[in-house]
């Protein structure tokens, strides 16, 4: 699908577009708990990248991070699953671009 | 507290001035406290409803300083059916009814903005009256927050209510079918807690919610295939974690937009996939999807067939032995929601099919909508003999409108990038766009209030086209309200076909 929908991007900007993706991984996994209304915007905000690079599972928890902020519910255990899913798509980007 | 309170009398008897004056001292220790707050707004007002003081974040959130607050009355920064419903509270608060009133509230900011908040007031009683002070904790700085709120009351009220109903038709089932007193006393007992139990229901959410909102029926503008893609992401995570084959398949055209009543369709197909998930241990679950344009009138047929390998009668016999003779439960086939599914099918005219074969079950959903006409008329050019395209992008995400950039490099076109609303504002003001791309959600803003103004101020603004790109669901509550009011809506990602389809299409209307 990654290959589908970026067939206007030459392979040079599909690897800038995967560093860039890091990147914003990178900035998630520094917020914690207590930065829940940040991490609940910026996973919103990159649903579309997140999307894009196959990355479903945690394309659900960034919704239902979203949900669960806006409605104050379950917030611990929704926070603790979608850090587990970003956790496993930043070791999987990291592996693909050490490969790269 | 008792010496402070012999100390205040025998001092009121020697110097009648200093009782009001320790008085006074006593409120402004009180309040010294909340003065400091930094993360409550806080405010203390007189007997008769006039603000006294206000803390700096008070200050900060309602747009006044201390000097310009200062005698102003709750009705000047209460919305007003808020606050006729909270005086006989108030008044309940200064009676002594209870120490504490914490509720919902909409403050009004100095500019007009309405602020929605958890607001709790409490009463400090005075030898001479009382004061009372409030406290405000901002829930979420959105006007949204509220209907939200309501709507996840009242999903859970329809989860609760729908679990009820189920134990009800077995407690009837067994009091039907069982005669021994060591069952009829127990389902008795469990009748009678169920009808309890919706009875408080009742009493907590009165008439105010219903869930589906059956009396109240939807038409509106929707893509169901966004719709039902959104939804398939859910139950693929659902289907892996079952260690499940996942298939999914479409034909027809992503982008047709059709009237209808998207809460129902949604509901529908929750359940059919919650279903198929649950009930099937091992295989797989397909699904296929077609949504085929009636060219002949304005119809689309929206067909929908959801294929798992697990047999019906397995799924029965997993409910429990009780079950299996009778046929109004057999009727059910698996899950509990099918009841619903066949309700709301039958609301939107639809048909249901239920086949079972050799190798599992397969459910087909038939449903005919209108399709949305559109009266679009635009005058945006993208030929080589024309003018470049000028584009405005408001979006404060650079990764994402630097993929919208490599999207229309084919296009002769000039895009000017802001990031905030207010640059776009100033943008619009003083330059002429032939399309307005806008991200609905920015880090601190929310570009929904500003699409509201440009569609009830055309004339005040130079554009003709908007689009709206974002990464809510195309059934949100967000994407609902604002729709009606630009020319497109992109679910990110954006597919580039689509997306220059749709600038193409601008050219050719």
């Amino acid at each position: 699908m990654f290959l589908e929908e970026t067939s206007y991007l030459t392979p040079e900007e599909r690897h800038y577009l995967l560093e860039q993706a890091r990147i914003v991984l990178n900035e998630m996994m520094l917020l914690n708990a207590h930065s829940f209304s940040t991490l609940s915007s910026l996973s919103h905000k990159h649903i579309g990248t997140f999307k894009l690079l196959g990355f479903i599972q945690l394309v659900a928890k960034a919704k239902e991070l979203n949900k669960s902020y806006r409605y104050q519910f379950n917030i611990m255990s929704t926070f603790e699953e979608f850090r587990q899913h970003l956790i496993e798509a930043k070791e999987s980007l990291d592996r693909y671009l050490l490969q790269y | 507290m008792v010496l402070i309170f012999i100390a205040r009398l025998i001092s009121g008897f020697l110097y009648p001035n200093w009782f009001k004056f320790i008085d006074q001292l006593f409120l402004v220790l009180a309040w010294r406290h909340y003065q400091k707050s930094t993360t409550v707004a806080a405010f203390r007002c007189d007997a008769n409803r006039l603000i006294i003081d206000i803390n700096p974040l008070g200050e900060t959130l309602l747009g006044y300083k201390q000097g310009e607050i200062r005698g102003l009355g709750l009705e000047d920064v209460t919305y007003k059916e808020d606050l006729d419903v909270e005086k006989k509270l108030i008044n309940d608060l200064i009676k002594g009814a209870f120490p504490l009133l914490t509720r919902y509230k909409r403050y009004i900011r100095k500019d007009g903005k309405v602020i929605p908040a958890l607001a709790t007031l409490t009463v400090k009683r005075t030898f001479f009256g009382c004061q009372y002070f409030g406290f405000i904790q901002l829930t979420e700085n959105n006007l949204n927050y509220q209907r939200i709120a309501n709507q996840a009351l009242a999903s859970v009220s329809h989860e609760i209510r729908h679990s009820l109903q189920n134990i009800m038709s077995l407690a009837h089932y067994l009091l039907n079918n069982n005669h021994s007193p060591s069952v009829l006393n127990p389902v008795h007992s469990m009748l009678q807690s169920t009808e309890q139990i919706s009875h408080i229901l009742d009493y907590f959410y009165s008439s105010q919610f219903t869930y589906p909102p059956i009396d109240n029926r939807l038409n509106r503008p929707f893509q169901p295939y966004f719709l039902i893609e959104n939804l398939l992401i859910y139950y693929q995570v659902k289907a892996e974690e079952k260690k499940l084959k996942w298939k999914t398949s479409f034909t027809g055209t992503e982008i047709l937009e059709v009237q209808g009543n998207d809460v129902y369709l949604q509901q529908i197909i929750h359940n059919l996939l919650t279903n198929a998930i649950e009930n099937t241990n091992k295989g797989s679950v397909e699904i296929d999807c077609q949504l085929i344009e009636h060219s002949s009138d304005s119809h689309a047929l929206l067909i929908f067939t959801v294929k798992n390998t697990a047999f019906i009668n397995d799924a029965i016999k997993d409910t429990g032995s009780v079950l299996k003779d009778d046929p109004e439960l057999t009727n059910l086939t698996k899950g509990l929601g099918l009841s619903i599914i066949n309700r709301l099918v039958r609301l939107m005219k639809g048909t249901l099919r239920v086949e079972s074969f050799i190798h599992g079950t397969q459910i087909t959903l038939e449903l005919l909508f209108h399709k949305t006409q559109h009266n679009h008329t635009s005058s945006v050019m993208i030929s080589k003999n024309s003018q470049p395209l000028k584009i405005l992008i408001l979006d404060d995400d650079d990764l994402h409108v630097w993929l919208l950039k490599k999207m229309m490099v084919g296009i002769n076109c000039l895009v000017t990038n802001v990031h905030s609303v207010e640059e776009a504002r100033n943008a619009l003001l003083s330059n002429q766009f032939d399309l307005l791309i806008f991200d609905l959600s920015l880090h601190m803003d929310n570009s929904s209030e500003l699409i509201k103004e440009l569609y009830d101020h055309k004339e005040s603004y130079k554009f003709k086209n908007i689009f709206v790109v974002t990464g809510f669901d195309p059934q949100s509550d967000e994407l609902v309200s604002i729709s009606p009011l630009v020319d497109r809506v992109f679910t990110k990602p954006v597919n580039q076909q689509h997306f220059l389809k749709e600038i193409q299409g601008l050219s050719e209307s």
